[in-house]
């Protein structure tokens, strides 16, 4: 491959394909199971129950601080998997290639895909590329289907939450939001903050036998306040949020006290909120924080009899609604 | 929550007023403050915080919105602006563009900035393009606009203003509460920090020297508003009338002079409509004639529709009016909560975060109060 | 509509300051401040990209501090 760009002969199924698929996709991800001359691929039974999940990946800028579009794809299917009380075992990978894209940097992403995947003990067992014009792709979308084998010994519905249970955050939440929006200097403003990103994997496996643990979700786009509406929807209660304890770091609140932001609505890329019946937060807390990732979790909040309604309890002894998201506070990060 | 703040608020509960004390503010940052803290639920039952004509967005005027909904989408100018005007709906038949987002989702050129500077910026960076700058806002932020003209801007780049001045209409206020029998609806003022802060504290000395009503100048976190509220209740107690200044950190006397003098450059003071409330003398900025090459009112064609139905009014049924003056709660309109919520928003007031009714509802108030 | 923050000042260029606020940075302009320029080191409140004024040190958050300090005073 002697180009620096990726031109559109990239995704006509011919040489210049094929040498893509072999010599920079395969490179990386290669495994006993990737055949890439095989419409289909036989996987080895399972030693447990299947979960299977899918999402899509965009972000801009493709690299940011602390991570890039490929490891932020892994973790976030990885997450996925992990906070349903699996461990990941096969992934699919589709690519979306925006013409003009540097080789170089299609290189870095797809090395890095590799290397968050081994980690993970993720094997990449199928992918297709597809090249799309110039000002049609963000530089390059990743579609993940990912394969997992259910482990936990917690039974892990959101319905079982009641009032009285208690709700943990496993660090600093917003970080990804604003971090690659200070990558972007959008609005002029910019800082070295680094992104969240990363498997929740370590942190799901310490605590998911633990049988008072009743839920767990990483909070990605929409961030905790979603995941907290989540929540409400589904078992018809209160969530009370305790603003002085929500964890924040001070790039996050001195831009959300810039653009007037609530840090809430922001992005994590590798957080869990769990929620526990009361006598098991403080287990959950010490499994979480003897982790590197989890040194930072604490106890942030209650469920509380009445509406399904999410309420952010101000130092002052304030109440106030924190409603779904309804405007856009920050163009599409991820 | 710091100690002072707590220190303030007893000092505040420490208070017994036999009946309702109602403190208004006029700023939309005041109210996000307020609300952001919770201190309604924390200060006394009979203490009551109301919203007053501080929200810029809520009091810009629905023909200028229309205006730059037509700039962006017919003359394809890029429109810039504060991302708050960006949602605000103008009154038009169903199925049109009724907010600049939708006119960026038809295809117009629409982009939220933060600071003046972007706009140049943009406008440097699309030498071909006409570039329109909708300023809405209030002294604070119409006095970056003229230091913008002032420092020079590209010939592309014009602006749409729809700058307002806080204190006429306050003074309005007070002046048809006291030809009415009715009460002025507070007993005391929050004055706005950080216009305070450009235009200098003075210029609310009024409120207390021609309507002896107490007013303390107050900053945006809680310790100052409630070290605000405090003065102005202990004035109420005494008897004692003056213009405090609790955000003696930044709000210097006199303002700062360099904005005033730019201002003075650029803009004139004019007569200037309010959306809902009606024109209020000599409150809201236009661009001098030195600077028409810049003004986007007169570069670009009037998009006013004299056959448009409800131009300039308020949506139907929508209260804002009343809302905006402090005249009535949010809830006591009679569509707030059904067919006004934040998702669906019907005025003004439910659009911008420091609306009265979008605060009111993110307080928790989710049903219309029975008439 | 964006908000006034404090930032600190860490370097100008003619009119154009490099700001920070808790590992924030932006650049502001002190376009406004001609009269009572700001030094490095120096805190000014920015709103919409611009610098509206110096934050200085206060004494008293309310009149009534300094009013019942002097009562306590003559007091004594
Ligand atoms: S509830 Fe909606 S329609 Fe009624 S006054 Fe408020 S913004 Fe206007």
């Amino acid at each position: 491959m002697n180009d620096t760009r990726i031109l559109l002969a990239h995704g006509n199924g011919g040489r210049l394909m094929r040498e893509l698929v072999t010599e920079l996709f395969a490179r990386h991800l290669g495994n006993p199971l990737l055949d890439t001359d095989a419409d289909a691929v036989t996987l080895p039974p399972l030693d447990g129950e299947p979960m299977v999940t899918t999402d899509g990946f965009t972000v801009q800028p493709l690299e940011f601080p602390g991570g890039n579009l490929g490891s932020l794809a892994v973790h976030g299917v990885v997450n996925d998997l992990a906070v349903a009380g699996a461990d990941p075992r096969y992934f699919t990978l589709s690519a979306l290639i925006e013409e003009g894209l540097e080789l170089a940097v299609l290189d870095r992403l797809i090395a890095s895909f590799a290397a968050a995947a081994r980690e993970n003990g993720v094997a990449v067992v199928a992918g297709d590329t597809k090249v799309v014009r110039r000002g049609e792709g963000g530089g390059l979308y990743l579609m993940v289907a990912g394969i997992g084998v259910k482990r936990a010994q917690a039974k892990l519905a959101i319905e079982s939450i009641a009032p009285g249970d208690v709700v943990l955050v496993s660090g600093p939440v917003g970080d990804h939001g604003i971090a690659v929006m200070l990558a972007r200097e959008q609005f002029g403003l910019s800082g070295e903050l680094r992104s969240d990103s990363a498997s929740v994997l370590p942190l799901a496996r310490a605590v998911r036998d633990l049988p008072g643990l009743r839920f767990m979700r990483d909070p990605t786009r929409g961030g905790l306040a979603t995941v907290c509406h989540e929540i409400a929807r589904a078992c018809g209660h209160t969530v009370t949020l305790e603003q002085e304890r929500v964890p924040l770091r001070p790039e996050v609140v001195s831009v959300c006290e810039m653009l007037g932001y609530d840090p809430y609505f922001l992005a994590c890329e590798g957080r869990i909120v769990a929620v526990t019946d009361a006598a098991a937060a403080d287990t959950v807390l010490e499994h979480w924080r003897a982790l590197p990732q989890g040194a930072g979790a604490c106890r942030i909040g209650r469920i509380e009899s009445g509406n399904a309604r999410v309420i952010l309890e101000t130092g002052l002894g304030g109440r106030r609604v924190l409603d779904e998201l309804e405007d856009d506070p920050l163009p599409r990060i991820c | 929550m710091t100690d002072t703040s707590q220190a303030w608020l007893e000092k505040i509960r420490a208070f017994d007023f036999e009946r309702t004390i109602k403190i208004m503010n006029v700023c939309g940052g005041h109210e996000r403050s307020i609300t952001h803290s919770g201190l309604r639920g924390a200060l006394p039952e009979w203490l009551e915080l109301i919203p007053g004509p501080g929200c810029p967005v809520c009091v810009c005027p629905e023909e200028d919105i229309y205006q730059a909904i037509r700039l962006a989408l017919q003359d394809r100018a890029i429109l810039v602006a504060y991302g708050d005007m960006l949602r605000v709906p103008v009154n038009v038949p169903k199925g049109d563009v009724r907010t600049l987002a939708e006119a960026q989702a038809a295809g117009a050129d629409v982009r939220p900035i933060a600071s003046p500077t972007e706009a140049r910026a943009i406008a440097e960076a699309n030498p071909d393009r006409q570039v329109v700058f909708f300023a809405a806002g209030f002294e604070t932020t119409t006095a970056p606009v003229a230091a913008l003209l002032a420092e020079g801007v590209p010939d592309n780049l014009s602006i749409l203003l729809s700058g307002r001045l806080t204190w006429p209409a306050v003074a309005m206020l007070l002046g048809s509460f006291e030809s009415s029998p009715a009460s002025p609806g507070f007993d005391a003022l929050v004055a706005p920090g950080h216009v305070s802060t450009v235009m200098g504290p003075e210029e609310w000395n009024f409120v207390v020297e021609q309507h002896n009503i107490p007013a303390a100048v107050a900053g945006f976190g809680t310790e100052s508003l409630l070290a605000a509220f405090y003065s102005l209740l202990r004035q109420l107690k005494t008897g004692e009338r003056f213009l405090d200044n609790c955000y003696l950190e930044v709000a210097h006397p006199g303002g700062n002079p360099t904005a005033l003098r730019m201002m003075g450059a650029a803009l004139d003071v004019v007569d200037a409509n309010w959306r809902g409330i009606g024109s209020i003398p000599r409150s809201g900025y236009a661009l001098k004639p030195a600077f028409a090459q810049h003004d986007a009112r007169l570069r670009f064609p009037d998009h006013a529709d004299p056959g448009r139905r409800r131009a300039g009014e308020m949506p139907p049924g929508c209260d804002c009016a009343n809302v905006v003056l402090g005249k009535i709660y949010p809830n006591q309109c009679r569509i707030y909560g059904r067919a006004c919520t934040p998702r669906h928003p019907i005025g003004p007031c439910m659009v911008s975060d420091e609306g009265a009714c979008r605060i009111w509802w993110a307080s928790g108030v989710r049903v219309a109060a029975d008439a | 509509m964006c908000l006034a923050i404090p930032m600190q000042i860490e370097s100008i260029d003619g009119f154009t300051a490099r700001c920070q606020a808790k590992g924030v940075w932006r650049d502001v302009s002190l376009f406004m401040m001609q009269d009572e320029p700001p030094a490095v080191g120096d805190f000014v409140m920015v709103h919409v990209g611009y610098a509206i004024q110096k934050v200085t040190e206060a004494d008293a958050r309310t009149a009534w501090e300094l009013f019942d300090q002097i009562l306590e005073e003559t007091r004594a």
